[in-house]
């Protein structure tokens, strides 16, 4: 392909409109309901249940140590439930109504197309669980219903789970940034991976595959493997060199 | 460089008595070939615009351009100069102060020990110069001596001549980010490179060994590429 002058490469994206910032809209599913963090309704849920992680585990990876206090995790949540980037959610768990988990859409990007999902935070209790599934599904949906192209997952390659459950949900890793930033004394890189628009169809259907009462069996067992499903859907070739 | 926790997770190395390092001082940055002067456009405007004329595939990859007019370059350098980030650079002929192109330091991070070089707008007279490299080295050294850990390039992944100049001077890739932006009406994937500190001492000397006159014969042809002297550094290629 030739170009005039001037004329930028790459392909074509006719009638480009950059899509609307994402709405703070709660977002329903079956398991699980994607509520905008609100620090008086989730505070205390969300310190009961990251209390379940003794040990911080959880926080290793994370800009934050462990709150000690419920007091010190609703200021936290008070300061970043007003910023419209990162715009925060609160994971509410169906079956128990009560907040397991929260994470954000951030590094919004109307112009480019783009926009992140990250600062992940599921209590033990929401991990490895239909509802937490579900609730990546659900702003994965949000996402490319808005009309982004590109869905961004980052973080410390040295967070295995975090690696692990980015290519199973179907992101693809595409770059290693080496010495990113320093974070609590440390060196951190940065693993950037990415699902596209012209993915997502195809990605909807594993989630809605694996999702189904049918793909459970009476003990709740998995009978697809989420990530033999999102595997498919992306191609043979998978395109995850990581 | 890992190690493991008390709960048996691997981590990164410390960064020992980390301090951010300050945000790049507006002066100017000389050497052997060229001055690289805090753009100024009431002083460069004039001589950007003439080194450029004429050259609309410059801008081809550029978000912006290429300027019909002095007046619409000089618009847009009194806007890119308001700011602290992107800083811009004009790279000036040592001898005659000519300007002949800009680049700019982008995404200053400090905390995060990481800052970008881009905006690179050479002229013609200025491409495969020793200018031009010198002009690299010196925005290189500058973060490097500053403290900065992580110096970056990224560039439209379809453009080849920056994908080959990032590695000659000795940033390794790091990956293609898909459909990262729409530009200009088209799909942009966006391709990164980056050298980091520790690095740094062993590109200082290819820079040094190839800029040095004697790596230039009589008729100013290079006697060893800066490719060959930086290869040896690269982690990846791509």
């Amino acid at each position: 392909m030739t170009f005039a002058a001037n004329a930028a490469p790459g392909a074509p994206v006719p009638d480009w409109r950059p899509p609307p910032f994402p709405p703070r809209a709660t977002i329903d599913g079956r398991y699980v309901r994607l509520e905008p963090l609100d620090p008086a309704r989730h505070a205390d849920d969300l310190f009961d249940a990251f209390a379940e992680d003794a040990e911080g585990r959880n926080w290793t990876y994370r800009l934050q140590e462990p709150f000690p206090t419920r007091t010190a995790l609703r200021a936290w949540l008070d300061a970043i439930s007003v910023r419209r980037d990162p715009q925060y959610y609160a994971y509410v768990d169906k079956q128990s109504g009560r907040a397991l988990g929260n994470g954000a859409l951030m590094s919004v990007a109307p112009q480019a197309g783009s926009i992140e999902v990250g600062s992940i935070m599921f209590a033990p209790r929401l991990q490895g669980t239909r509802a937490a599934t579900e609730a990546m599904a659900l702003k994965m949906a949000r996402v490319f219903e808005l009309g982004y192209r590109r869905y961004e997952w980052t973080c410390d390659p040295l967070n295995d789970a975090s690696v692990r459950a980015a290519l199973r949900l179907g992101f693809r890793h595409e770059a290693t940034f080496r010495q990113a930033y320093v974070t609590k004394g440390r060196n951190r890189d940065k693993a950037v991976f990415s699902i596209l628009d012209s993915e997502w169809p195809a990605l909807r259907s594993a989630f809605e595959t694996w999702l189904a009462a049918e793909n459970f069996d009476a003990g709740g067992r998995q009978r697809a493997r989420l990530s033999a499903l999102t595997a498919d859907a992306l191609g043979s070739d998978g395109g995850n060199a990581s | 460089m890992t190690q493991t926790n008390a709960l048996g997770q691997v981590i990164g190395d410390p960064v020992p008595n980390w301090t951010p390092p300050p945000f790049p001082g507006r002066s100017t940055l000389s050497g052997r070939y060229c001055r690289l002067e805090p753009l100024d456009p009431a002083r460069h405007s004039a001589g950007l615009f003439e080194a450029w004329a004429g050259d609309a595939a410059l801008w081809t990859y550029m978000p912006v351009g290429p300027f019909e007019t002095e007046a619409q370059y000089r618009a847009y350098a009194d806007q890119m100069s308001a700011g602290a980030d992107p800083q811009f650079y004009t790279v000036c002929e040592i001898d005659s102060g000519a300007p002949l192109g800009q680049a700019s330091y982008l995404r200053v991070a400090p905390a995060a020990g990481s800052i970008e070089v881009g905006w690179i707008c050479f002229s013609p007279r200025l491409q495969r110069s020793r200018i031009a490299t010198e002009a690299m080295y010196l925005m290189m050294k500058n973060a490097f001596d500053l403290g900065y850990r992580r110096y970056e390039w990224k560039c439209n992944a379809l453009n080849q001549a920056s994908r080959r100049a990032a590695m000659r001077l000795g940033l390794s890739f790091e990956g293609v980010f898909r459909q990262a932006l729409v530009s200009k009406g088209h799909n942009r994937d966006t391709a990164w490179y980056a050298a980091i500190d520790a690095e740094w001492p062993a590109l200082r000397q290819a820079f040094e060994t190839w800029l040095a006159p004697e790596n230039f014969d009589e008729n100013g042809a290079q006697r060893r590429s800066l490719s060959e002297l930086t290869e040896p550094v690269l982690v990846a290629k791509g």
